[in-house]
């Protein structure tokens, strides 16, 4: 009776047991499979690996080019950690983008993380704060904006509109230090050399006025600023246009250099300046920012030089940045912008920092066939976003 | 005893002469208007008489302007516009970069790039002409023409191979670049179509009175075809002297193209209904814009006032030359 007794006791205790054991590991399980509910606790996976987790990301549409490159990019990491990726584009409307963020949201889905590039951020905040209730959020391409910054979980990362007018600035001075040195006689007030600047827009483009910001920052007291001109439409032709009237008014007054703020869109420039009767690397400096379009005048010296902006880059750091997130469940305060080392530095399962932008070195004739990082060339490193 | 009564000689005369004031007024505006915007500019605007802005003007009328007057026989065959215009500049513009890449040869480029685009209006004017609405039928021809463009270079810049495939663009004469002479001759040659050919007197009739044009023995769908093929060598010359410009292109290039054809239409004077107006109109009313745009750059207006500037003035043109063909008749 007694021994009946102690086998009942010790049976009750052993099936206690068993079903704690149970339930925990169904606990962990679940928080593996579901790493947003984990994430979003403050404890991550412990793992790089996705375990086939979803990433779904929201982007406008990869008809255009340089999109269509981070796209390919992100999918391709993603695959690479063990996620699974899915992406919902739309024609560059944050009205018809917040309506696929409503209908996915219908669709109950479960994902790990939300990357969002929103089509306008200053209108995305809804579908944001929306998106956040079900999974950490990560923003790139266009900046965060002030009343969505408390929905995003994760962080921005991706290109710096400031960090790529600073380059162009900065790559603007070295040019002057050049000329300089070389005995050029530039044609503004005190020796300062004549500057005109081609742009995103005019004042109405949040990327153009980062751009206009960070370079006019780094220029300052050492140009003489002639005025901008905005394009409608940033690409070579709309550039074209833009420049074309803008040269004839300051042509009398000496137009030393052009600040063009794609390469793209300088291609157009170049050919506005020659039919002005100006010799574009040799009377004329064009000094470019983002460096996607053809890469024959930037290779021939009538484009001095461009900044890189990498589709390859973006797309793989949005999901680095996401996997480290869902490992370590947690963020590191701050900004930083990545080196540009030759090969890819090995991910570390360490929290990403909150804004990570990509690296913008300048790009030359003299270095674009050179250039080696994260183990791709030039080329490799747009994805199509430009040409030879 | 019964009196009738009729109208006078005098009053006929009276209101005749009336009707060619009117249409005097209606023919001169826009000369005299560009003429009176040249003379102040010259006077209040710094740098606007010079060579430079000149250039620089007509550089800006001649691409736009090949278009509108290759559309204004469109428009004057009653078949309203097409709205392909900016999917089929930017398809032809590829065919001339890819072919003259692949061959080395411009002109045989600029012939594949006219074939094309001559391919395209002909099948737009053939289902115009039979009858479909051309606004439906145009739209429907962007967006598939627009599309194919965008799988065929995958989204891609299409390049040229080398600086050759520019010369169109950059060559000059006196330092007047090719594509204004272009400009020139083509609206010379499309008037001379326009107002002196069998093809032309029928434009002007099918857009006048369809019904009447065809109890004489005009064929709708002959001439719309003829119209849509005008306006295809149009397209075919501006986006071979655009890519030459740029050296590159892109399917979603000259999103604004389309409108500035037909603002440079309208502002030229063409009725919208059809049966009235000029290549030469046209050509004007795109220099006009050009010129008020340049100026609006001289003076230092920022871009948005500027569109809104020029959207206002396109609009008080517009209406006005409508109600002065009303009152004409």
């Amino acid at each position: 009776m007694r021994t009946r007794k102690l086998l009942s006791w010790q049976t009750v205790a052993a099936a206690a047991l068993i079903t704690g054991l149970t339930v925990a590991t169904a606990g962990c399980s679940t928080g593996g499979s579901s790493s947003s509910s984990t994430a979003a606790a403050g404890s991550g996976s412990g793992t790089l690996d996705g375990k086939g987790a979803l990433i779904k990301i929201f982007m406008p549409s990869t008809s255009n080019v340089y999109l269509a490159a981070a796209a390919k990019a992100a999918a391709a990491e993603a695959k690479t950690l063990g996620y699974t990726s899915s992406i919902i584009e739309n024609n560059f409307s944050q009205t018809e983008e917040d309506q696929q963020v409503q209908e996915w949201l219908a669709t109950g889905e479960k994902a790990a993380a939300v990357l969002i590039w929103p089509a306008s951020a200053k209108n995305a905040t809804a579908s944001i704060r929306a998106l956040s209730k079900v999974a950490p959020v990560l923003q790139w391409n266009q900046l965060i904006d002030p009343a969505a910054d408390p929905f995003i979980k994760i962080g921005y990362a991706g290109v710096s509109d400031l960090g790529i007018g600073d380059q162009a600035g900065k790559d603007t001075l070295a040019q002057i230090d050049t000329l300089t040195k070389a005995g050029y006689k530039f044609h503004g007030p005190g020796g300062l050399p004549n500057v005109l600047e081609i742009s995103l827009g005019s004042g109405d483009y949040a990327a153009g006025e980062d751009r206009h910001t960070a370079f006019m920052k780094v220029t300052d007291g050492k140009i003489n600023y002639l005025g901008r001109e905005g394009a409608a439409n940033f690409d070579a032709q709309g550039a074209f246009t833009a420049a074309s009237t803008a040269i004839p008014k300051y042509l009398s007054a000496g137009i030393d250099i052009i600040y063009v703020q794609t390469n793209d869109m300088g291609n157009g420039v170049v050919q506005a300046a020659e039919q002005n009767g100006l010799k574009p690397g040799t009377d004329v400096f064009l000094m470019t920012g983002t460096s996607s379009g053809s890469t024959a005048n930037l290779r021939s010296g009538k484009i001095t030089t461009a900044v890189l902006q990498s589709p390859v880059i973006e797309g793989t750091l949005i999901v680095d940045n996401t996997a480290q997130y869902l490992a370590t469940g947690s963020v590191t305060a701050g900004t930083v912008t990545i080196a540009s080392d030759e090969a890819k530095p090995k991910l570390e399962m360490t929290p990403p920092t909150r804004t990570t932008y990509m690296m913008n070195p300048s790009v030359t004739a003299a270095n674009i066939d050179s250039f080696k990082i994260w183990g791709f060339d030039f080329q490799a490193l747009m994805g199509d976003a430009a040409t030879n | 005893m019964t009196t009738t009564l009729q109208p006078t000689p005098t009053g006929f005369q009276e209101r005749a002469g009336q009707r060619r004031a009117i249409n005097g007024i209606r023919n001169s505006a826009l000369p005299i208007l560009i003429a009176a915007v040249y003379v102040g500019a010259s006077i209040f605007v710094p740098q606007f008489l010079t060579f430079e802005t000149i250039r620089a003007i007509l550089l800006a009328t001649s691409i736009t302007g090949i278009i509108a007057v290759g559309m204004t026989a469109v428009t004057l065959s009653g078949n309203f516009f097409s709205l392909a215009v900016t999917a089929s500049t930017v398809f032809s513009g590829v065919i001339y970069l890819w072919v003259g890449s692949a061959t080395g040869n411009i002109f045989v480029a600029a012939l594949a790039a006219i074939v094309v685009a001559l391919v395209l209006g002909l099948i737009q004017g053939y289902i115009v002409g039979l009858g479909l609405n051309p606004v439906v039928v145009t739209l429907a021809a962007g967006a598939i023409i627009y599309g194919s463009t965008a799988i065929l270079t995958k989204g891609e810049v299409v390049a040229a191979a080398d600086n050759s495939m520019g010369r169109f663009a950059t060559f000059a004469i006196f330092g007047v670049p090719l594509p204004v002479f272009i400009f020139i001759g083509f609206t010379a040659v499309a008037w001379f179509l326009t107002e002196h050919t069998l093809i032309g007197r029928n434009l002007h009739l099918l857009g006048a009175n369809k019904a009447t044009a065809r109890n004489s023995g005009i064929s709708a769908t002959g001439t719309t075809i003829w119209a849509f093929l005008a306006f295809s060598v149009g397209i075919g010359v501006a986006a071979i002297l655009q890519v030459s410009q740029t050296l590159q292109i892109q399917a979603d290039n000259f999103p604004e193209l389309t409108m500035n054809v037909v603002a440079a239409v309208l502002v030229g004077g063409t009725a919208i209904t059809g049966g009235d107006g000029s290549p030469v109109k046209s050509a004007i009313g795109a220099l006009f814009i050009a010129t008020i745009t340049q100026i609006m750059v001289l003076s230092g207006i920022p871009q948005g006032t500027r569109y809104f500037v020029l959207g206002l003035v396109v609009v008080a043109l517009v209406i006005t030359l409508h109600l002065l063909r009303k009152a004409s008749r």
